[in-house]
């Protein structure tokens, strides 16, 4: 992983983890907004605007890929650099989570 | 049949937050978008008045995957109106407050889409503006043989162009400053990145009216010793004139060495057609006149942006 990506994507926002997170397995734009809108109760609903924009530069920077298209939408996969991402991402989570019950 | 307007509507590029408004505005009063046409001719047809939320994205890439695009965008509840000049047009029909009215969940991509917006749009202008306009100011205004009346225009002209580049450049900045602290309030570096950057601007402003004022300015010597009159410039854009008593007979011997610029000379008696008169874009010959009658002679000078020596030499 080089500078660039650990800069742009470490730490990342809320909408890209849920892309990562939703693309390990096959997707598309649409399906990823429903489904972090199941995930969250409602609570986020992921706007097309930023999706689009998300999905294009993450594939431009090679963390997730096309796999195919099904009815105009193109679903995408995460790849490798893109898994290796998510794994610091989820670990700098896990750490916020463990810190913050260890100070309540 | 609807009934049809037309609106004249000028927003500036990173405007588009006003535009939205407007839009937005324009379908409460029952006046549904159908169109842009070029610079900024709304048109409108009537319809219901209902409350809806006009969007605008700016994302080159889209024309790529235009019509996955326009899919993802129609799932989420927003129909795709047209593009124009690079921005494509959104629409959502129903209460903001109901639904999500926004087609940018975070400030990342709202800061996003502000960079393309100035990658894709205000980048070009600074590119235009440093590669044409700044270089056909300088070398009309300091260049070699600057100084003549067509070059004159043009500095002036390139001069006006940067001025209204400079203005817009201004507001640019002011609106994008105002976009950037809307989303990072907190952040002290924006302000001062803007105020660089205004700096930068006021700057580049004072640098090209500096010039042009100084290349308009005059800086000479007009002297006489025994039997010479000479005008010795380093910059002359003013008339310099002066008197001589002169015999019938009398010889005046004129000798210009031009450095740039254009030179008027004109020999003349009181208030009689002038013995001589010529202009200059570049060297005169040397040359010789033989005074006609006594009398009293005024020789004037009269430069654009003239350097160099001219020297009467007066031989009885």
């Amino acid at each position: 992983m080089n500078a660039h990506i650990k800069k742009v994507y470490v730490p990342m926002t809320e909408t890209g983890f849920y892309i990562l997170l939703c693309l390990q397995e096959p997707n598309h734009g649409y399906g990823i907004v429903q489904t972090v809108r199941e995930l969250t109760g409602g609570d986020i609903v992921l706007a097309p605007g930023t999706m689009y924009g998300s999905l294009s530069k993450m594939e431009k920077d090679g963390l997730i890929c096309f796999v195919g298209e099904e009815n105009k939408r193109k679903r995408y996969l995460i790849t490798d650099l893109g898994r290796e991402v998510l794994a610091l991402e989820k670990k700098r989570i896990e750490r916020l989570y463990h810190n913050m019950k260890e100070m309540e | 049949m609807a009934d049809k307007k037309t609106v004249f509507k000028f927003f500036t590029v990173p405007q588009y937050r006003k535009e939205e408004e407007y839009l937005s505005e324009m379908h409460e009063k029952g006046w549904r978008l159908t169109g842009i046409t070029f610079p900024g001719f709304y048109h409108f047809e009537e319809c219901t008045p209902a409350h809806g939320t006009y969007r605008l994205d700016y994302n080159p890439d889209s024309t790529k995957n235009h019509e996955e695009y326009v899919q993802l965008f129609d799932d989420c509840g927003w129909k795709y109106l047209f593009d124009f000049v690079g921005y494509s047009y959104f629409f959502k029909e129903g209460d903001s407050y109901a639904d999500n009215e926004e087609i940018f969940c975070d400030d990342e991509s709202r800061l996003e889409m502000m960079k393309r917006v100035f990658k894709g749009r205000v980048l070009p202008l600074i590119i235009i503006f440093g590669c044409t306009f700044v270089p056909q100011f300088l070398m009309n205004s300091i260049g070699y043989g600057g100084g003549s009346i067509a070059q004159q225009v043009l500095a002036s002209t390139m001069l006006g162009l940067a001025a209204v580049y400079l203005l817009l450049f201004a507001s640019f900045s002011i609106q994008f400053y105002q976009y950037e602290k809307m989303i990072h309030p907190d952040e002290k570096g924006v302000l001062k990145k803007y105020v660089g950057i205004f700096g930068l601007i006021v700057a580049m402003a004072v640098f090209l009216f500096g010039v042009y004022i100084y290349n308009n300015q005059s800086d000479y010597q007009a002297f006489t010793t025994d039997n010479e009159y000479i005008v010795d410039a380093e910059r002359l854009n003013c008339t310099v004139k002066k008197d001589f008593d002169l015999k019938e007979g009398a010889v005046i011997k004129v000798n210009h060495e031009s450095e740039h610029g254009e030179l008027y000379i004109s020999v003349a008696e009181d208030d009689t057609e002038p013995i001589f008169y010529g202009n200059t874009y570049g060297m005169f010959e040397s040359f010789s006149l033989t005074i006609p009658h006594d009398g009293r002679y005024t020789i004037t000078c009269s430069g654009k942006n003239m350097g160099g020596t001219v020297t009467f030499e007066f031989v009885q």
